[in-house]
């Protein structure tokens, strides 16, 4: 990488900094900052893609190139190297969501999360892929009043884990259950499967160190990716993901 | 805003398994009939069945053909940290596990096993086969290997309940095919499916023993709890 590129990223850091671009924005397009910044749109690019690789901005197909805290995705909080992982295997992990709700706790999530059943909750129902490569489904649920303004919150461009940050959640313990089971109808089609198809489940529970729940994950994975998702060590009495050696 | 998908299917998931609380049922009643139960809850037959197919995939209920939905026993919790050490997870010996000596080895296993990192020959392991089941009910096969030389060491290595510090485990997690020859040992039914834990064992570098696992992936709740560094 040329120094010019470094140079430019660092203009652009400062910005990000000074609030010039502010976060939970996109910066201006190649385009514009060829003009402003008077170098070619390679070099741009280059600046560019060392402020993703720091965790400074994210690029979103088809909206732009936002400022967000950390290249940390939605993963993050459960799985802190998989998008590494997945990254080492040539894949470009990339998440898209397939329905939101602000619903009721209910019967089950009255139970999960220790509240009562007409507690505010919201609801998150997300495709990951790599490279267009169905990977799994996550369906997440959080209580409605831990994220500030959430039903307007991008989560294409930002991670639950980057609004837990802001919003001074700190999770310490993640618990997760692993299982097989099957996949059928939309689910199946979303996943690339064959109706009836096994899988492998995981249900995710995500607390606080004062024993809150945060957040509560069930995660369906596409049997060729489980690797990335279940595989462990155990070292001197303590279990390890390998997602989580990051 | 995105592309909304119809979800319906999450949402009757969750009210039978409502209803089986809230009626108290116990693993082998008999849940509503369909009509009934499609009634109750203001959906069609073929949107109630979608749900009930994913709750008989996940292990909750299962279909006695011509006969209606019946409520599964609870899913046995085990300890991945213990996962080839049973006898180390408390949880699972109060469950009621017990396990009974078979021959029968499936083809693939005995593959992965001869072509494992082991350096002895196949037919000189130290090998157990076993039959894992909890309160009479089948969980999986377990395939147990172990270096003959590291027997004077750690002579029962996967029957120990107290694991040393100094052996590192390395574990993964697949789906495994479903095959004809485990219907009658794991008392299959086409619902069901199978997992395939294998732990590696070493100790000072060298691989001294190997468990293959088939588990009946919806008859357990594979449990790890990591705490994040501050």
């Amino acid at each position: 990488m040329s120094d010019s590129a470094t140079e430019v990223s660092q203009i652009i850091r400062e910005h990000i900094l000074d609030k010039t671009y502010a976060y939970g924005t996109t910066i201006p397009s190649e385009r514009d900052l060829v003009q402003t910044l008077q170098v070619n749109r390679n070099v741009i690019r280059n600046a560019i893609d060392l402020l993703i690789e720091e965790g400074l901005l994210k690029r979103v197909q088809g909206k732009g190139t936002y400022v967000i805290k950390t290249d940390i995705d939605d993963s993050a909080i459960h799985f802190k190297g998989m998008s590494e992982l997945l990254r080492q295997a040539g894949y470009t992990p990339n998440s898209k969501v397939l329905t939101t709700k602000t619903r009721a706790a209910g019967h089950k999530y009255s139970n999960i999360f220790h509240v009562p059943d007409d507690t505010g909750m919201f609801q998150i129902v997300r495709l990951r892929s790599g490279n267009n490569v169905p990977i799994s489904i996550e369906n997440t649920t959080i209580l409605h009043e831990s994220i500030q303004n959430v039903e307007q919150i991008d989560f294409q461009v930002y991670s639950l884990y980057d609004m837990f940050s802001i919003n001074k959640i700190h999770i310490h313990t993640i618990r997760h259950v692993f299982s097989s089971s099957r996949t059928y109808n939309t689910f199946a089609r979303l996943l690339g499967l064959e109706e009836g198809s096994p899988i492998v489940s995981i249900e995710i529970i995500s607390s606080t160190k004062d024993g809150l729940v945060a957040e509560h994950t069930e995660v369906m994975v596409v049997p060729t990716f489980a690797k990335y998702y279940t595989d462990g060590i155990i070292r001197n009495g303590e279990f390890h993901l390998s997602s989580q050696l990051f | 805003m995105p592309k909304m998908y119809n979800l319906l299917s999450l949402d009757i998931e969750e009210q039978v398994k409502q209803y089986i609380d809230e009626h108290n049922l116990q693993p082998g009643d008999k849940l509503p009939s369909e009509r009934d139960f499609s009634t109750m809850l203001n959906v069609t037959r073929v949107t109630l069945r979608h749900a009930l197919e994913v709750l008989i995939s996940e292990g909750s209920i299962e279909r006695h053909p011509g006969s209606g939905y019946y409520l599964c026993p609870p899913k046995t919790d085990r300890e991945l940290l213990y996962y080839c050490f049973p006898y180390k997870d408390c949880t699972l010996i109060n469950e009621g596990y017990t396990t009974e000596k078979i021959s029968f080895i499936p083809e693939q296993i005995r593959n992965i096993a001869a072509n494992s990192a082991l350096p002895t020959a196949f037919a000189d392991l130290v090998s157990n086969y076993v039959l894992e089941s909890v309160a009479g009910r089948p969980i999986g096969l377990t395939y147990m290997f172990q270096q003959p030389e590291s027997t004077s060491l750690f002579p029962y290595l996967f029957e120990m309940n107290d694991i040393p510090d100094e052996l590192t485990i390395t574990q993964t997690i697949r789906i495994f095919p479903y095959e004809e020859n485990l219907v009658e040992p794991l008392h299959l039914t086409s619902a069901d499916s199978l997992l395939l834990i294998s732990n590696f064992v070493h100790y000072r570098s060298q691989t001294i023993g190997i468990s293959l696992s088939l588990c009946v992936g919806n008859r357990v709740n594979l449990i790890t709890s990591i705490t994040l560094p501050e």
